[in-house]
């Protein structure tokens, strides 16, 4: 103890001094380091069939990790192209292991997670986001945000020049996110408006179901006002991840919008449940049955990614929000949703205090594995079932260096309300929702994605001038997320604007976008007024006669933002040019003819 | 592994007009500095390591001693010193005193300072000339 009294003393005094203008030695930095690593996304952790490694794709870093899990050591550790985001990854039959390279447009494939093994890569789309194996055919399927859905052979090399040597190539809704192969069938989901999609073996989609809407309760605990409704309902969202079940069950880890009114007052952003406005889900869809939604599993923002035992007997579903896992019984996916505030979830945490955690995966011998790309590292749990809890964890760190971003941290990290950042803004984009403001009606949630700081002011009253006045106002003050700190307000902005816009698939039909785009910048028109230069916003105010004075939204990635305009009373970009959009006060397009509307639409798919 | 020090120190030591002992206001500042040999557990580790880079993440370096400590996980300031082989973090906290017919108030739940939601309380540390 004496020995401490005077380093303690010196502390003491020392804080006392200005710190000046760089960090003292022995002393931490005083400002924070430059903007690191990208949305959490979830689903990039593998374990091979063998069980014997696991396979980490490390999106922040840009490269694939290999684990021995015998000797849990790293035994393969390949670097990828600056900026190429690896995701999803998926096992074929010879072993290989497939990655969807989300901004990287391609697929790699390492020939083995082995020591000196190949990594190549093949094009594939603009941004792949779901892949998965079809043993039966040997092909690769990989779904695209852009709408794509490609197929490829697994066992092909790479093509001179990195072509895509695609057997199939579907264009299906835009916002695609998992593909899972069911005998002859592809399952795939929508990101944002958590929508399932079959297809049959020919491609053609034969069915569309989205999870069921809950009721919950309106100001649970609080006297409900004589002839009001006592539940609002809570409608699916956001689909982060789907698996399939050993016994051939769809399983989607995704959110739902509590539709209960917001304020703009602290804590506004509260919903009647103690979930949250925005509550993690998750639903089971069995062969030839309606989508069940069933009793919470997990409590706690951002249900990024699940995880399936290969015995079929535990499911793992991850909340990166409170940095939590939950870890339940199979029989958890069979008991239904009962219409109240989520409660205690029948399930044990996992809370390995190594930050956000951001993947999940079952190994051969019933051990969890989590991944956390902080730090990074990953843990396993070893025998949870065995042992009626979360088993013994053993850490295995990952080379690499710390991946810490005071901005990031801050997005993803829930508040007391149970809602992130990213709860609304999933990856950092938006989550294509309408919220009902008692304040302002209804508003459109807007995109972060595509050189945020260059857009202020933000929202669409344009009334908070900069970055800072919204976190001000809407983390510290609405979503109650206490005083933002300096580094949080010096990070958040410099990690936000490296989010890009989503990227437009190839145009379908590159004339009319061609066309269109004469249309657009044509005075006529008038679009380029408001819609000016390379965000496609001037940033101003106006009232194009939608319904009051707004900003400008820039235009970068708005095809895939539907619904359009303040209200998103305009459930398609056509409809924008119908009853709501505003007329010739909003662009003079009155005068256009069918095939011409058709075409600047195009231009603006393509945008 | 890891090794603790605690020290309560002379509230004088430290700068500030909170830094003075039991109040009329029956809450009173203490100054602990726990003394950690590194490297580290990785949780802690984790901390360790992102408060040599920020100085606003050392808070959360210090609400893990605390916890671990079962003092609460709210400190209002962390200064920390990196040495060779160990740092040392010290935690400024208040505590409510039954003294004088104080009521007790505790220190809250212990819960974790990163797993747990944002604290509505929780504060910036940059800029402060009174804080590393």
């Amino acid at each position: 103890m004496s020995r401490l009294i005077p380093v303690a003393l010196v502390l003491a005094a020392w804080s006392c001094a200005d710190p000046g203008p760089g960090p003292a030695p022995g002393h931490p930095s005083p400002e924070p380091p430059p903007s690191w690593g990208v949305p959490l996304t979830g689903g990039t952790l593998l374990v091979t069939h063998d069980g014997r490694h696991a396979v980490i794709a490390d999106p922040d870093r840009d490269r694939v990790v290999t684990v021995d899990l015998t000797t849990r050591q790293v035994v393969a550790d390949l670097a990828l192209s600056a900026g190429d985001e690896p995701g999803r990854l998926v096992e074929d039959g010879a072993g290989r292991i497939h990655i969807a390279l989300r901004r990287g447009g391609a697929v790699a494939t390492l020939a083995a997670p082995t020591p000196g093994a190949s990594l190549t890569r093949r094009a594939v789309c603009s941004e792949p986001r779901g892949i998965a194996y079809d043993p039966a055919t040997d092909q690769l399927h990989v779904a695209c945000s852009g709408g794509e859905l490609v197929s490829l052979p697994a066992s092909g090399g790479a093509l001179p020049g990195g072509g895509t040597q695609a057997t199939r190539q579907l264009r299906l809704d835009r916002d695609l996110r998992d593909v899972v192969v069911v005998g002859t069938q592809l399952m795939v989901t929508r990101f944002r408006t958590a929508e399932l999609l079959t297809l049959d073996a020919q491609g053609e989609v034969i069915g569309r179901v989205v999870p069921p809407v809950v009721k919950r309760e309106v100001g649970a605990g609080l006297p409900v006002a004589p002839g009001s409704e006592p539940l609002v309902d809570a409608v699916p969202a956001v689909a982060w991840r789907m698996l399939a079940t050993p016994d051939g069950r769809l399983v989607i880890a995704h959110q739902r919008q509590v539709q209960t009114q917001l304020g703009m007052f602290p804590g506004g952003y509260g919903g009647s449940c103690p979930s949250g406005i925005v509550e993690s889900a998750v639903t089971v869809v069995s062969p030839g049955a309606a989508p069940v939604a069933v009793a919470p599993i997990a409590i706690g923002a951002l249900p990024i990614d699940l995880a399936i035992s290969r015995d079929g007997a535990q499911i793992a579903v991850l909340s990166a929000g409170n940095h939590h896992v939950a870890l339940a019984p199979a029989a958890a996916l069979s008991a239904p949703d009962g219409n109240r505030c989520p409660s205690e979830p029948a399930a044990a945490w996992i809370d390995d205090q190594l930050g956000a955690p951001s993947s999940v995966a079952f190994g051969s011998d019933g051990a969890l594995l989590v991944y956390y790309p902080e730090v990074p590292a990953i843990v396993v749990h070893s025998g949870p079932a065995a042992s009626g809890g979360v088993g013994v964890a053993t850490t295995i760190e990952l080379p690499g260096p710390l991946g810490y971003d005071a901005g990031r941290a801050m997005f993803h990290a829930q508040t007391q309300l149970g809602i992130a950042c990213a709860s609304c803004h999933p990856e950092g984009r938006d989550d294509g929702l309408v919220w009902d403001f008692a304040e302002l009606g209804l508003r459109r949630t807007q995109s972060l994605g595509g050189h945020v700081l260059r857009r202020a002011p933000y929202h669409w009253s344009a009334d908070l001038a900069d970055l800072d006045q919204l976190m001000d106002s809407v983390f510290s003050n609405r979503m109650a997320g206490g005083a933002v700190t300096h580094s949080e307000r010096v990070s958040l902005g410099a990690w936000l604007d490296r989010i890009p816009a989503p990227v437009a698939a190839a145009a379908i039909d590159p004339a009319a976008t061609a066309r269109g785009q004469h249309l657009f910048e044509s005075a006529e028109l008038a679009c380029t007024t408001c819609h000016a230069g390379e965000l496609f916003t001037n940033n101003q105010r106006f009232d194009v006669g939608t319904g009051g004075v707004f900003k400008v939204p820039s235009l970068l990635g708005v095809g895939v933002r539907p619904p359009y305009l303040h209200d998103g009373c305009a459930a398609t970009l056509a409809d924008r040019f119908g009853a709501c959009g505003g007329g010739d006060l909003h662009g003079h397009t009155s005068a256009l003819t069918a095939p011409e509307l058709a075409d600047l639409i195009a231009y603006l798919e393509a945008l | 592994m890891l090794e603790v020090g605690l020290l309560g120190l002379a509230s004088a030591g430290a700068c500030g007009p909170d830094s003075a002992g039991p109040d009329a206001s029956c809450e009173e500042t203490v100054h602990r500095t726990f003394e950690i040999a590194t490297p580290a557990d990785a949780p802690l580790q984790l901390r360790i390591d992102s408060c040599r880079l920020d100085v606003d993440a050392c808070r959360a370096l210090c609400a893990m001693m605390m916890m671990r400590s079962q003092l609460g996980s709210n400190p209002t300031s962390c200064d920390v010193e990196f040495r060779p082989a160990t740092v040392a973090a010290t935690a400024t906290y208040t505590v409510f005193h039954g003294d004088n017919g104080c009521p007790i108030f505790g220190f809250g739940p212990a819960v974790s300072a990163m797993a747990a939601p944002r604290s509505a309380t929780s504060r910036s540390q940059g800029g402060s000339s009174c804080r590393v």
